[in-house]
């Protein structure tokens, strides 16, 4: 026998219904916003100007930067956070024609434009290119007979960072990641090929992007005496910053910078140093997508966004070298000459001594490789 | 009370026979928008991982290979069956400890509490589930760690001098939070079976001659079936799935097999991805089809 | 067992809760074979009583003993007391023979003696034919015969009865009660049972307990209580009652009350002497009271006039309803002749005396 139900009991029950989804939605919160299959909001027209969709990471740009940009030009931008490159590849290669400008890494650019997702930029007809040194111009992994890849940003190589007053003998090499002093004091980011890839580089691998059997092989026995070290592997930097910065972890990995912010955490004086085996570092610049809806919009952003004034103040905030010379002058010219050496700001050319950060040949490999050791 | 086989009604005129299987697909046409729902966004997708499961991928490209060799390289790689094997036992763990806490407790507010304090201290359980999830487990971080209130407050009561760092970032760390995750399912799936139950019952089996025990046993349990096969079905599957949990303070020794398909993901490798997920989705459907007998869907049916 | 050995024996027994007194030091004696009723209105302690006697409810103070033994500390599964509770509290995941059957496998009892116990029992009340049912699919009579058997079965000392008939209506109660009484003649098991239903009692119960605010007002049988109500209280739950009060005093025929009147109501002759000074009370049953123009002459009556206010015609009899100096005082009168009705029906407004057997009535103690 049916119950007749009023209309009102019916709108009570869907609203009901439909209130905890949304409860369920909110609080089955996954740890990377990347989880969520991506296409960021579509291109919806600004009154003047327009608007373009960007894919990047949270520290290439400033809330106070792109409201000026918004301002001078009627350009607004509608942010969506990348993970790593892998994601970023993966959903551009999804979403292609709604996103805009997209975020990568040194060798990572040009597998975009191998695979027809990006295109080059006269990188010579932008007022604002001046501003950079000159080697950030003639990067060639970045250049194609047709253009340049990618607008630089900056750079950065990874270092060890350690804690003196636990981890003693000023270590200058990989292998005090392995030390067995140091079980369960070690902290590192949760990216598989990226350790994978540190592993190559202390076991002495030619090419750690194409490692063979055998060298991936050795790696891995290195990661096996890794792993009784890594008491933890995190999802994002900041992370790494508070577990060394409450001395839970005496060793970690870290963009430069890293005493900054863990002093800046209320944590102890740290040590960040190269290994001598070599690092992998990155050096990144912002892509233009093929298909985009709004790519006539991007130069008019870049112009205005990439000027030294925004770049200067993106460094004090964040704290990483930049490849915008004005803006270091404009830093000395503010008093902030010792930060910005001591971060190496300029020494662009050290940048090309890293190891760069690119995709794996064969990405399946390198994460099984890990998989096995840190399986479980 | 029971509905009529759809067969002639004396005393309805003819045409409300005629085309009465048009009729009866007439009536299902509510069913729309959710068969709708579940076609696209949940049968397909399935389907779309299920075919990746058997290609390959090189250089972030998928390639359709059609091959077993995601299966194969899952069964032969000792650290995966290690892995899967130690996510049942804990699901098994979980879910047992979790019903031994949830029991005691819905059995006390069903018998117990009077039906005003009833419904607060069930607000109460559900309450942390408005919060979210994230938050919840971050909070156990503070609370497990070498800092953190457990060991601050066995170091106030005397029992160490050193605080101790076996909670957090292993396997116990990962059981603890688990079941205090999972608790509220239990404990509502159980009080709500045992809120139907007439104890008096229970006063009737001691008089004819059962120990309290005993008259559990024999008159309680069985009628509360219902309630704790729903406890372990919402407690022990979603386990065997979970991957934040132990990604948040599991650290690297309590690793569970969703981690190993998040790590395949964020590789970029989506065929082992797919793989191992499927092997998961079997042997969970096994576990249902084997069971299936003690699921007795009409009793879940008719209690509710 | 000795004959003369009680099948329950209450002695200063005391059930306190917190502050409130549910059984204030009570004691009784129940014989061997007795169909004895607890009665009383709610909260005078009669449930408190059998959850006593079952197990369910310590004792504060005092003692219980089942059968000479003493077993205030024994539980509920120890004791040779079974139950049958108001709502019968059947297992509704087995049938009425599972059912039947629990209490002898919690004995031990096993095998084919366990089945041809459940059939005994079954066919004593009448429900072999349904043993492989379940509970749900029975009647609400039907339940109360399994719950029944299923307490019978294993031969207790005592069995115990919640407000067996609360549940039933009226035509299954009155079949119930015949079904009860026959049972109980058959087992020859002690029964006792909790009622607030007067009716019930005055017919199954050997013996009655009158129960007020955790105390025994009144034990005995049916005619007992019904005919010598030991206080107003008994006097008021039990069937219905003429209450006339006056001042005791001697007549010419014997004792008097006088009312304040003037009129002397007649006591029986045999009333013991009563105070001068102190108001004492006579009861009647409306049944005993004869209503006319005339009361019939000679000694032996007690007559008081009046003026009658209410007539009421119930087919069998007729209710007539005096105001006197003494309140009200009603008349039932059954119609053994139809003129009767017809008859009693006149008197509606008129002056009349209501009158009665002084045997038929009672002093009732003063106060």
């Amino acid at each position: 026998m049916v119950q007749r139900h009023s209309r009102r009991e019916f709108l009570k029950i869907t609203g009901v219904a439909a209130g905890g989804l949304a409860l369920a939605a909110c609080s089955s919160g996954t740890s990377s916003p990347a989880a969520s299959a991506g296409a960021s909001a579509p291109a919806g027209s600004a009154p003047a100007g327009g608007s373009i969709n960007f894919l990047t990471w949270s520290d290439h740009f400033g809330e106070a930067a792109l409201a000026a940009v918004k301002e001078q030009t009627g350009i607004s931008v509608n942010v969506s956070e990348l993970a790593d490159n892998i994601d970023g590849f993966n959903k551009l290669s999804q979403v292609k024609g709604q996103l805009d400008l997209v975020s990568g890494d040194a060798l990572w650019v040009p597998k975009y434009y191998d695979a027809g997702l990006v295109e080059t930029i006269d990188i010579n007809s932008f007022e604002v290119a001046k501003q950079l040194y000159p080697m950030a111009r003639e990067f060639d992994f970045w250049t194609k007979p047709d253009g340049y890849l990618a607008y630089p940003w900056g750079w950065s190589p990874i270092q060890v960072v350690y804690n003196p007053k636990y981890v003693t003998g000023s270590p200058d090499s990989w292998e005090v990641m392995i030390d067995p002093k140091y079980a369960g004091k070690v902290v590192m980011e949760n990216q598989p090929t990226d350790i994978m890839l540190f592993a190559g580089i202390a076991t002495g691998a030619k090419d750690i992007y194409n490692m063979t059997d055998a060298e991936l092989k050795t790696a891995q026995d290195w990661l096996r005496k890794l792993k009784p070290n890594v008491y933890k592997l995190v999802q994002q930097n900041n992370e790494t910053v508070s577990a060394l910065a409450s001395e839970e972890a005496w060793l970690g990995t870290q963009n430069l910078g890293a005493p900054d912010r863990v002093k800046d955490a209320g944590g102890p004086e740290v040590v960040a140093m190269i290994p001598k085996e070599g690092t992998t570092g990155f050096i990144d610049g912002e892509m233009t997508v093929k298909e985009g809806a709004n790519k006539a919009l991007i130069k008019p952003y870049l112009e205005a966004a990439a000027q030294a004034e925004w770049v200067a103040q993106n460094f004090l905030d964040n704290g990483r070298p930049l490849l915008n010379e004005k803006a270091y002058k404009l830093l000395v010219d503010g008093g902030n000459q010792d930060k910005a050496d001591r971060y190496l700001y300029n020494q662009p050319e050290l940048a090309l001594k890293m190891r760069l950060k690119g995709p794996a040949g064969n990405t399946d490999a390198y994460v099984s490789a890990f998989n096995e050791v840190f399986g479980g | 009370m029971t509905a009529q086989a759809g067969g002639p009604v004396p005393g309805l005129p003819a045409e409300a026979h005629a085309g009465s299987r048009g009729a009866a697909l007439g009536r299902l046409w509510p069913f729309g928008p959710a068969a709708a729902v579940l076609l696209f966004l949940f049968f397909i997708p399935l389907a779309i991982v299920f075919v990746y499961s058997f290609w390959t991928v090189q250089n972030l490209q998928l390639i359709p290979t059609w091959t077993l060799q995601n299966y194969l390289k899952f069964f032969q790689t000792d650290t995966y069956i290690r892995t899967f094997l130690k996510t049942i036992i804990m699901a098994v763990l979980v879910t047992a400890a979790g019903i031994g806490m949830a029991f005691p407790f819905a059995y006390f507010l069903a018998r117990y509490v009077s039906t005003r304090w009833q419904r607060v201290l069930l607000l109460a359980v559900i309450i942390p589930f408005w919060s979210s999830y994230l938050v919840r487990v971050y909070a156990w971080q503070a609370i497990l760690g070498e800092k953190g209130a457990l060991n601050w407050l066995l170091m106030q009561v005397g029992l160490i001098s050193e605080p101790l760092t076996i909670f957090l970032y292993n396997d116990v760390g990962v059981f603890i939070v688990l079941t205090y995750v999972y608790f509220p399912f239990a404990a509502l799936s159980l009080y709500s079976s045992l809120e139907k139950f007439d104890f008096t019952q229970l006063t009737a089996a001691q008089d004819l001659g059962a120990t309290p025990l005993r008259a559990m046993r024999r008159i309680l349990l069985p009628q509360v079936r219902p309630g704790f096969i729903t406890a372990m079905i919402f407690v022990f599957i979603p386990i065997i799935g979970e991957y934040l949990t132990p990604t948040l303070v599991g650290g690297t020794k309590g690793v569970l097999i969703g981690n190993l398909i998040v790590n395949f993901y964020r590789g970029g490798a989506f065929p082992a991805m797919a793989a191992a997920s499927f092997i998961i989705a079997a042997f969970i459907i096994l576990l249902l089809v084997l069971f299936r007998r003690y699921l007795q869907l009409d009793d879940v049916v008719t209690k509710l | 067992m000795p004959d003369d050995l009680p099948a329950i024996e209450l002695v200063h027994a005391t059930k306190r809760y917190g502050d409130t007194v549910a059984l204030d030091d009570v004691s009784m004696r129940i014989a061997p074979g007795e169909f004895y009723c607890l009665l009383g209105p709610s909260g005078c302690g009669k449930t408190t009583t059998l959850n006593l006697i079952g197990g369910f409810v310590p004792l504060t103070s005092g003692e219980l003993r089942i059968e000479g033994q003493q077993v205030n500390d024994l539980p509920p599964h120890k004791r040779n007391v079974n139950t049958v509770f108001q709502n019968y509290a059947l297992f509704p995941h087995m049938s009425v023979a599972r059912n039947v059957a629990f209490g002898l496998e919690m004995d031990g009892v096993k095998g084919p003696e366990v089945e041809r116990r459940v059939d005994e029992y079954l066919e004593l009340v009448g429900l072999l034919a349904l043993k492989d049912r379940l509970p749900q699919q029975l009647s609400g009579g039907q339940q109360q015969r399994v719950a029944l058997a299923r307490a019978l079965v294993k031969r207790p000392a005592v069995l115990l009865l919640d407000e067996p008939l609360g549940a039933l209506d009226l035509k299954l109660r009155k079949q119930m009660q015949v079904e009860l009484a026959r049972i109980h003649r058959q087992v020859r098991t002690t029964f006792v049972f909790v009622t607030h239903d007067q009716g019930e009692a005055l017919s199954m119960a050997t013996r009655i307990a009158v129960m007020d605010a955790g105390r025994i007002a009144q034990e005995g049988t049916p005619q007992e209580i019904y005919y010598q109500p030991a206080d107003r209280f008994v006097a008021d739950f039990i069937g219905e009652s003429n209450f006339v009060a006056g001042r005791p005093s001697q007549g010419t025929d014997g004792p008097v009350l006088e009312l304040a009147s003037g009129e002397r109501v007649a006591l029986p002759a045999a009333t013991a002497s009563l105070a001068t000074g102190e108001e004492a009370t006579v009861m009647v049953r409306p049944e005993c009271v004869d209503v006319g123009l005339e009361p019939p002459p000679g000694p032996g009556w007690a007559v008081i006039r009046g003026r009658a206010i209410g007539v009421s015609f119930l087919g069998d009899l007729t209710r007539v309803t005096v105001v006197t100096a003494a309140g009200e005082v009603v008349a039932s009168r059954p119609h053994a002749e139809r003129s009767r009705a017809a008859a009693l029906g006149s008197l509606l407004d008129e002056e009349v005396s209501v009158w009665w057997s002084t045997a038929e009535s009672i002093v009732i103690r003063q106060g």
